[in-house]
């Protein structure tokens, strides 16, 4: 995609300058037509599902009702409140998506500073550790962590921590949980990308290593964290790999959304609109989320700037 | 250099293992012996014990050889993944490469369609995604296959997709049966990579970003077209993010909760308890993705250009 240049133009006989001004129109469209096609390839199925939401039982099985309801009717949208209990869930939820999003927060910024700032013995090789730490699929581990936490060794005591919040404490504070392995990533370029000289001068004013980390640096990468925390709320409030392991019976969004198809019985009709509208009730806090925090997020995006 | 300045330069590099600590205490206690554990599992037949832990019987290879040689159902999944992984790979990263160059441009409502394009990052993954396309809750609950394709043509007469199928069957009666199902399978697929492009869009976004503007310009002065320094700057500086996205691409497949090879390398574990034969399972896959990765790594790694040096 080439970025033709107006300013150029402009030096340039006319007749060179309407060909770029129709070749800029010609490129716009070409742009516009495959940007808007796509974005229209992502909202149709959320725009399906809001609208089918509000089919009354008799809309579904109509054929001649598509995408607009004849009959508004918030009939489903109430079953699903009820059936997934969700006040219970969503309060579950992002008790457990929250901490956990923080820890990972605080825990892949601390070792993304470690990584980006200082050559120490064996960094490469740690890294590389870390990156692996990812490349591998969870149904690996699954089992030897299930167990690690089934029966907890604390002091020679065996404590059953599953179904608890804690495997997801300990595996984010040490960076092994969700998708943890790109945030230290992202922290690490981040940091990378912050001119040394600010450390340097905090040093020569006498703040120590932690002072100059939490005074200097972290607060210049709030935007990168406040991306990072974004995308490992939403990443595990709606996850099923470490979950289906560690919080197979806790009241969670995900598991009642799940349960919610046992609840309606054999109406096939409406326990597809069920399944709709527990997605989008599964959805709606971090659509909403996403609407406020979106511009933050990309700029936060572009400032993991890549420098290399 | 003074060996003091030396010295306090080591020191200043050694309170980097302060920031790492945490890191290595979770590879060192958790992941290296969770993955040496699993590995030992795969050679055993294991089974709960109820004091805590498991007990084990040596098996040799015997459940390798039962995955490649005897289970049917694992060894045509397992060669889909390895397949799907292949194919999609290079798709993913040229889309999301074009999309994230689309996206740098300058156009009026751009912050919307960024905006638009990482909605599946946020919102569309672990269940969601797994809704979306398949019938999980049906399998999940042993409803039966039969149920969950009755539930899926009414979710599709509710969703309003009832009017294609009328339309393809039309079209296939016409004879253009081929043809019609290459367009379906290459916007399935279309559909698929948008879904599943959108944290390589941003990675991309990122590096285009860190292109310095300083080098357009030079390039502009000795009169450089805009699709010359495309060649010439944007694709070399960006390259070494290429190899992160391939990582990345590769990792997703991974974790994507609709892999039918992790459904049955799950049930096999959990509701069939064969934990050591899960096992093996898990680590063929493993194995046989990690050399894909290392080739495509190794081919990646020689197109790429490193600024520094």
């Amino acid at each position: 995609m080439s970025e033709s240049d107006m300013t150029e133009a402009k030096k340039n006989p006319l007749s060179q300058t309407l060909l770029k001004k129709t070749g800029r129109a010609l490129y716009l469209a070409l742009l516009y037509t495959i940007v808007i096609g796509l974005a229209f390839l992502i909202l149709y199925p959320y725009l399906v599902k809001i609208a089918t939401s509000f089919m009354s039982l008799d809309d579904l099985s109509d054929p001649t009702v598509r995408f607009i309801p004849k009959n508004i009717s918030f009939y489903f949208w109430q079953r699903a409140a009820k059936g997934m209990n969700i006040l219970t869930s969503f309060g579950t939820s992002l008790y457990i998506a929250g901490i956990t999003a923080l820890l990972q927060v605080m825990s892949c910024a601390f070792a993304g500073y470690g990584f980006a700032r200082f050559k120490f013995v064996g960094r490469n090789l740690l890294f590389f550790l870390v990156i692996f730490t990812m490349l591998v699929p969870f149904t690996t581990i699954m089992l030897p962590y299930y167990l690690k936490f089934r029966y907890f060794n604390v002091l020679f005591t065996k404590l059953n921590l599953i179904n608890t919040i804690w495997p997801n404490v300990v595996l984010s504070v040490t960076g092994l949980g969700l998708k943890n392995g790109l945030y230290i990533y992202m922290m690490r370029q981040f940091f990378r990308s912050m001119p040394s000289e600010l450390e340097e001068a905090a040093y020569i004013d006498g703040a120590g290593l932690f002072g100059t980390y939490f005074r200097i640096m972290l607060p210049n990468a709030f935007v990168t964290m406040n991306t990072v925390f974004l995308l490992a709320f939403c990443w595990q409030w709606t996850d099923t790999t470490y979950a289906s392991v560690f919080f197979s019976t806790k009241p969670t969004v995900v598991n009642a959304l799940k349960n919610i198809v046992l609840v309606v019985g054999q109406d096939l009709a409406a326990v597809s609109s069920l399944r709709n509208i527990g997605t989008l009730i599964v959805m709606a806090p971090l659509a909403l989320l996403y609407a406020f925090v979106q511009r933050s997020f990309i700029q936060g995006i572009e400032r993991s700037g890549i420098a290399n | 250099m003074t060996s003091k300045l030396r010295l306090a330069r080591f020191r200043k590099n050694s309170a980097g293992y302060i920031f790492v600590l945490p890191v290595i205490i979770g590879i060192v206690f958790f992941f290296a012996p969770a993955m040496v554990q699993s590995l030992v599992y795969s050679f055993h037949e294991v089974s709960p014990n109820p004091a805590g832990g498991v007990t084990m019987s040596y098996l040799g290879f015997a459940n390798f050889n039962r995955a490649l040689n005897v289970d049917v159902a694992f060894k045509y999944r397992f060669i889909t993944a390895l397949t799907n992984l292949v194919a999609d790979v290079p798709v993913i990263l040229i889309f999301s490469f074009i999309m994230a160059n689309a996206l740098n441009q300058k156009f009026k409502g751009r912050w919307l369609f960024r905006a638009i394009f990482f909605i599946p990052v946020i919102i569309g993954t672990g269940i969601i995604a797994k809704i979306e396309t398949d019938d999980y809750l049906f399998g999940a609950y042993g409803i039966g296959a039969s149920a969950s394709t009755a539930a899926n043509a009414a979710s599709s007469m509710a969703g309003g997709t009832l009017n294609v199928q009328s339309m393809i069957g039309f079209l296939r009666a016409l004879g253009l049966g081929r043809f019609i199902d290459y367009i379906i399978t290459a916007i399935d697929r279309l559909y698929y990579v948008v879904n599943n492009s959108g944290v390589q869009i941003v990675i991309f976004l990122s590096a285009l970003q860190g292109v310095p503007q300083s080098l357009y310009e030079a390039s502009r002065v000795e009169g450089c077209s805009g699709w010359e320094s495309f060649w010439k700057i944007t694709l070399p500086l960006v390259s070494p993010i290429l190899l992160v996205n391939t990582i990345y691409t590769i990792v997703n497949f991974f974790l994507d909760p609709k892999s039918e090879l992790t459904a049955i390398i799950q049930d096999t574990t959990f509701l069939r308890g064969l934990y050591g034969y899960g096992a093996a399972m898990t680590w063929l896959f493993f194995a046989s993705a990690g050399a894909i990765l290392a080739v495509i790594c190794f081919l990646v790694s020689r197109m790429v250009f490193y600024y520094d040096d």
